[in-house]
């Protein structure tokens, strides 16, 4: 008698088994082989284990993409391949991002070579017009704290001399390398300037722009302190 | 006559219109050309209701209309060229002088290869333009004044150099000298481009802005901001 129950019943639980190792292979398929639970790297600290942890944080994230945000990723990386800043696709793809789609451009920012400002700067303003979280503010945080890119050439060297003569010609190269976190303090003015904005985020973008006053770059700074000026007059 | 004269006019209708717009040197790229080209085309879509004063001034017509944009540089561009323009640093640069064709335009590799906002760089390749113009002896900057302080009282240096600015011809008196029609340009766009993307002006503002603080001439300065910063933004529309 018992063998009559026994059977059927582990039959139906190696079978429950093999139907839920189907779906999550699936899952992975959908989401273009992101890296499983499984891979995610063991805890280490300092700088590397938080990097580490991003990415692992970002992964599972994008596990959580849905055919939507793999969409808007990928209308994204068009924009930004074509060049073209008057897409406007800007203005009407990139709104009430999910947070899954909102982790895969913060992974696209990261994955730029710092000297990339235009890109870079691009995914800090879209993603500035949805700041809805904590983790949406420590983004822009992580982007106001890192250190000054020094030359549109190479971030980590100073530009190379030139002609006395030419000097004329350098127009608006100090807000290019600054670009990404002037465009943080652009996407936190708005904040302040828009109807209904959540106050613990209003509260979060002050620290921020107070913050953002004591950067290295002298243009972020003035242009922090000028932000702050105008939204304290009321201008 | 009528039968000489009837080809004649056929002719001439079938000339091509692009055959006034600007040539490439041999040695230019073809992704440089490619992405000049897409530039332009880039500005070409612009359009806007009103522009100000100042801008319907230099470009003409009393609306934003990105074919007078690029007719302003087909107007005055006859040769785009590669060079280095004497700086590592330098997107764009005319070279005027006996020996030179100040109508051509030189851009470097940096064009293509430095990350600037696209309506930035069209900022610099439209104040470059503006330098062609011999009837205006090719619009000659001013010396920046000693000493040349920015708003919070800081000299001001080129980020190139680490060199202060004060005694360099970096600067201009006249709203309609290159760095003034670049800010004319660049906060019409941001203040009257209909189609614009919030990006585009955003980063028009931003540059314009940055220009401005070239401006040493106090009239020039009041007659600028009464053009152009008048009106206060409602919100960054972002």
């Amino acid at each position: 008698m018992r063998k009559r129950v026994l059977v059927p019943l582990i039959l139906i639980f190696v079978v429950a088994a093999a139907w839920k190792g189907l779906v999550q292979s699936q899952t992975e398929t959908v989401t273009g082989g992101a890296g499983s639970s499984d891979s995610a790297p063991p805890a280490i600290s300092g700088a590397e284990g938080s990097a580490l942890g991003r990415q692992a944080a970002s992964e599972e994230k994008k596990s959580e993409a849905n055919p939507n945000d793999l969409r808007t990723l990928k209308i994204f990386d068009e924009i930004i391949a074509s060049r073209n800043d008057n897409d406007p696709r800007l203005d009407t793809e990139f709104r009430n991002l999910s947070p899954a789609a909102k982790a895969m451009l913060r992974d696209r920012y990261r994955n730029y070579q710092r000297e990339k400002r235009n890109e870079r700067g691009t995914v800090v303003f879209l993603l500035g017009r949805n700041l809805t979280s904590a983790e949406d503010m420590t983004f822009l945080r992580e982007v106001l704290s890192e250190p000054p890119c020094r030359s549109m050439k190479d971030c980590e060297k100073d530009p190379a001399n030139g002609e006395a003569s030419s000097l004329h010609q350098d127009m608006g190269t100090e807000i290019s390398l600054a670009y990404p976190q002037v465009v943080v303090l652009k996407s936190i003015e708005a904040l302040f300037e828009r109807d209904g904005s959540d106050p613990q985020r209003l509260e979060e973008a002050k620290v921020i722009l107070e913050a953002a006053k004591r950067s290295q770059s002298d243009k972020v700074r003035d242009l922090a302190g000028a932000i702050q000026h105008r939204l304290s007059s009321g201008e | 006559m009528k039968s000489i004269s009837l080809p004649i006019l056929i002719l001439s209708l079938a000339i091509p219109a692009t055959a006034s717009a600007y040539t490439f040197d041999k040695d230019v790229p073809q992704a440089t050309r490619d992405q000049i080209t897409q530039d332009l085309a880039f500005l070409e879509t612009f359009q806007g209701k009103q522009s100000t004063p100042f801008h319907q001034k230099v470009f003409g017509g009393k609306t934003i209309d990105g074919k007078a944009y690029v007719k302003f540089f087909t107007d005055r561009v006859s040769a785009v060229g590669m060079d280095d323009c004497g700086n590592p640093n330098a997107v764009a640069c005319v070279i005027t002088g006996i020996f030179s064709d100040s109508s051509k335009i030189w851009l470097t590799n940096n064009y293509i290869k430095f990350s600037h906002p696209q309506v930035a760089k069209m900022s610099v390749v439209f104040h470059e333009a503006r330098h062609t113009e011999d009837a205006n002896s090719n619009w000659p900057h001013a010396n920046c004044p000693t000493p040349f302080l920015d708003a919070q009282g800081k000299d001001m240096v080129s980020i190139w150099t680490g060199a202060r600015l004060e005694g360099q011809a970096a600067c201009d008196k006249t709203p309609f000298g290159s760095y003034g029609m670049s800010v004319i340009l660049l906060k019409n766009i941001e203040k009257n481009c209909d189609n614009c993307t919030a990006k585009v002006k955003m980063d028009a503002g931003l540059y314009g802005d940055d220009q401005f603080k070239r401006m040493t001439d106090k009239k020039a300065i009041a007659d600028m901001t009464k053009d152009l910063y008048t009106v206060k933004k409602k919100n960054n529309q972002i």
